[in-house]
């Protein structure tokens, strides 16, 4: 391995500590320090990767965030329709559940950065949810209603399943478990 | 492995296809909403607003929240990493 490949191999295995120890016992209670010893590296080395913190929990939401344009057809191919625009949002939310419940429960204590750039990722979900919910707005198939209200009551749903997780669901992630469930309800909720 | 989606380095926009970048020219660092109609970066103070109310039509948030947030984000961006903090 060359030496540079050494380094990315290092830098991946941080983030991924990061997102294991973030999930396990939340974002703000978790130290570099933390992270540096569960992977077995020095303190050191983990601020010669990320020279602050918040660079590191910055890390871990950009890979969730790429995971999340990547499987809402980011790059074109956005002609994805509506029910097909939820379920890849609840597969990718499924897949990183544990630390998302994290981001969304300690979002108001978060470094402020970090949550800009989660409401950023919200504001292009919205965005790109709305434009698929309009064309069938249009068509008459589903109501009319404005993109704060539709988005805000899609993430709200999510939200309080996912947030209260251990009261719904035996097993995790709570939205393999009820996924299927609530995609149903919201279409129920909102079909004309 | 898929290449790593490009964003505008004033407003974080991710740059997905050609219409999305500056003029349309994707050797541009810039989203179409950052420059004028000759390329040039906008005044911070105008992506500010923008950014602003991106996060207020999007999800609802108030004038405050949407403009404290929209300067947190800038702050970090390559285009404004010095400017009004
Ligand atoms: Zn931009």
């Amino acid at each position: 391995m060359t030496r540079k490949e050494q380094k990315e191999k290092t830098r991946a295995g941080l983030v991924g500590q990061a997102e294991t120890l973030f999930a396990l016992n939340g974002i703000s209670s978790t130290t570099t320090a933390d992270i540096a010893k569960a992977l077995k590296v020095s303190h050191g080395t983990l601020f010669v990767h990320f020279s602050t913190r918040e660079d590191l929990i910055k890390a871990v939401v950009d890979e969730f965030g790429e995971k999340l344009s990547t499987a809402l057809g980011a790059r074109c191919s956005s002609d994805l329709k509506l029910r097909d625009l939820l379920k890849a949002h609840l597969s990718v939310l499924a897949e990183y559940e544990d630390f998302y419940m994290r981001l969304v429960s300690e979002s108001q204590s978060l470094p402020p950065h970090i949550r800009s750039i989660l409401y950023s990722m919200n504001a292009s979900l919205s965005y790109r949810f709305y434009r698929a919910a309009k064309a069938e707005m249009d068509k008459g198939v589903i109501k009319k209603m404005t993109q704060v209200h539709f988005f805000n009551t899609w993430m709200g749903l999510v939200h309080y399943y996912i947030l209260n997780r251990d009261l719904f669901s035996e097993r995790t992630p709570i939205l393999v478990e009820v996924g299927e469930d609530l995609l149903r309800h919201f279409f129920h909720l909102i079909k004309t | 492995m898929k290449p790593k989606c490009e964003s505008c380095n004033s407003c974080g926009m991710p740059l997905e296809s050609k219409e999305d970048f500056a003029l349309g020219d994707t050797s541009s660092v810039y989203c179409k909403y950052c420059v004028d109609n000759v390329g040039q970066l906008l005044p911070y103070d105008t992506i500010l607003k923008n950014n602003a109310h991106y996060y207020k039509e999007s999800q609802g948030l108030t004038e405050q929240a949407a403009t404290k947030m929209a300067k947190d984000l800038l702050k970090t961006l390559p285009a404004w990493k010095n400017v009004g903090v």
